[in-house]
């Protein structure tokens, strides 16, 4: 059986409205401002999770403290915390990012907590007897043991936290590939919800090529060698 | 130099360490003595600055360095650069200091890239390049072959011979103490305290 191409229109059609809107339309424009939101989450959650996720795995007490709670915002529905945002916040750039960070923090947190708690003591009294300044033992010493880690917050974080600013977009904002999802949801157009997707999915693509791998790549090289 | 007055180290209720001093001044050899478990490591750390949950005072040089039971580099780091990093010396230092340990063509390799007995070579060399005032030595030589450990003995000798370099060295082995002239120290009893063999 053949889909009507109305309900599941084929690559080339879905290629060909992609480079349509890319060349004629507003695909750019919309592509941009769900990348830039993409970044600012990933910046913010990765930022927080990270520190967060260090101290709870280095302080035991702080970690008992607020074990609960990582697992409370953990478990919230990232539905619940955007439009908990937007009610609070307002239909804001502010607001979309905030909720998309807060959806990633908790994640990034655990992962970097069990990163900064497989942290190898030996290594720690050595820089300690050698009394490494504490940039330099942050630098040499902690962060390589924590790379692994990163790469995995960073790639899970990366491939949720678009998604998420599709829904964000697709809830309380007049750009991004969300809302012109939105839109052509309402249109019943499927060729052009796909087109919008799949660029985007292209995007992510290359960042994963062109960034996170020669990224790990090189945190990893020692390892190769 | 170094001066521990130590009144007491416990795990929980359960005391390791009695009370006991131990001054060494610089230029002077001390080996600690011991079987395994008796608290040798554990006054070490105290020695170190790695332990400061102990009943006692202590007061300690500027400058220290330690050889730890394993090498305990940066496997991610360059030999040269676990030089640098840990000691904060000039690269011609670093590479005079894995001269003097016969690595001087090992400078840009990774650490996993070297045996065992190379590894421990470096973790001499960085304590060297610290220019301690202190060097404390850790069981050093465990885990080595024979041989390594005899080239590894011979070594450490040699290179402290000509310093004027306290040293602490904690081992359960006698010719470890005698490689580099060391006064033998006992620890024993349990909570473990130090005598003369």
């Amino acid at each position: 059986m053949i889909a009507d191409d109305t309900v599941l229109p084929g690559p080339l059609a879905v290629g060909a409205q992609m480079v349509d809107l890319t060349l004629h339309g507003d695909l750019l424009f919309h592509l941009w401002a769900t990348l830039w939101r993409v970044v600012a989450a990933f910046a913010l959650a990765m930022g927080i999770g990270a520190a967060l996720g260090i101290v709870l795995g280095r302080q035991r007490r702080v970690d008992q403290w607020l074990d609960l709670w990582v697992v409370v915002f953990l478990n919230i529905p990232a539905l619940v915390t955007i439009v908990l945002c937007y009610l609070w916040i307002g239909l804001t750039e502010v607001a979309a990012i905030t909720a998309v960070a807060l959806n990633k923090i908790p994640m990034v947190t655990v992962i970097l907590r069990e990163g900064a708690r497989a942290l190898n003591p030996a290594l720690d009294d050595m820089a300690q007897v050698y009394r490494m300044p504490w940039r330099d033992r942050f630098r040499h010493v902690v962060l390589p043991q924590l790379a692994p880690f990163f790469a995995s917050a960073a790639r899970t974080g990366v491939a949720l936290i678009w998604k998420i600013v599709l829904v964000v977009e697709f809830l309380g904002r007049s750009s991004g590939i969300g809302f012109k999802i939105h839109l052509n949801f309402q249109l019943f157009d499927i060729a052009a919800v796909l087109a919008y997707a799949s660029a985007f999915v292209l995007v992510m693509l290359a960042v994963e090529f062109a960034v996170l791998k020669p990224l790990e790549s090189r945190a990893n090289r020692w390892r190769q060698s | 130099m170094i001066s521990l007055r130590l009144r007491s180290k416990a795990f929980g209720d359960q005391a390791v360490l009695g009370a006991f001093e131990l001054q060494v001044a610089a230029g002077d050899r001390v080996a600690i003595l011991g079987p395994s478990g008796v608290g040798k490591s554990t006054l070490l750390r105290i020695l170190a600055g790695l332990d400061s949950q102990f009943d006692g005072d202590i007061t300690r040089p500027e400058r220290m360095a330690m050889v730890f039971q394993e090498p305990t580099l940066l496997p991610w780091r360059s030999v040269a650069d676990n030089l640098r990093l840990a000691t904060g010396a000039s690269r011609d230092t670093v590479v005079q200091s894995l001269d003097d340990v016969g690595l001087a063509d090992h400078l840009d390799k990774y650490p996993g890239q070297m045996s065992l007995g190379q590894q421990r070579r470096v973790a001499l060399a960085r304590a060297l390049t610290a220019r301690p005032e202190l060097l404390l030595l850790d069981e050093h030589f465990a885990s080595l072959d024979a041989d390594t450990a005899i080239g590894m003995r011979g070594l450490v000798g040699e290179l402290i011979r000509d310093r004027d370099i306290g040293v602490v060295l904690v081992t359960h082995d006698r010719s470890d103490a005698a490689a580099i002239d060391a006064t033998p120290l006992r620890l024993s009893g349990i909570p473990a305290t130090l005598g003369a063999v």
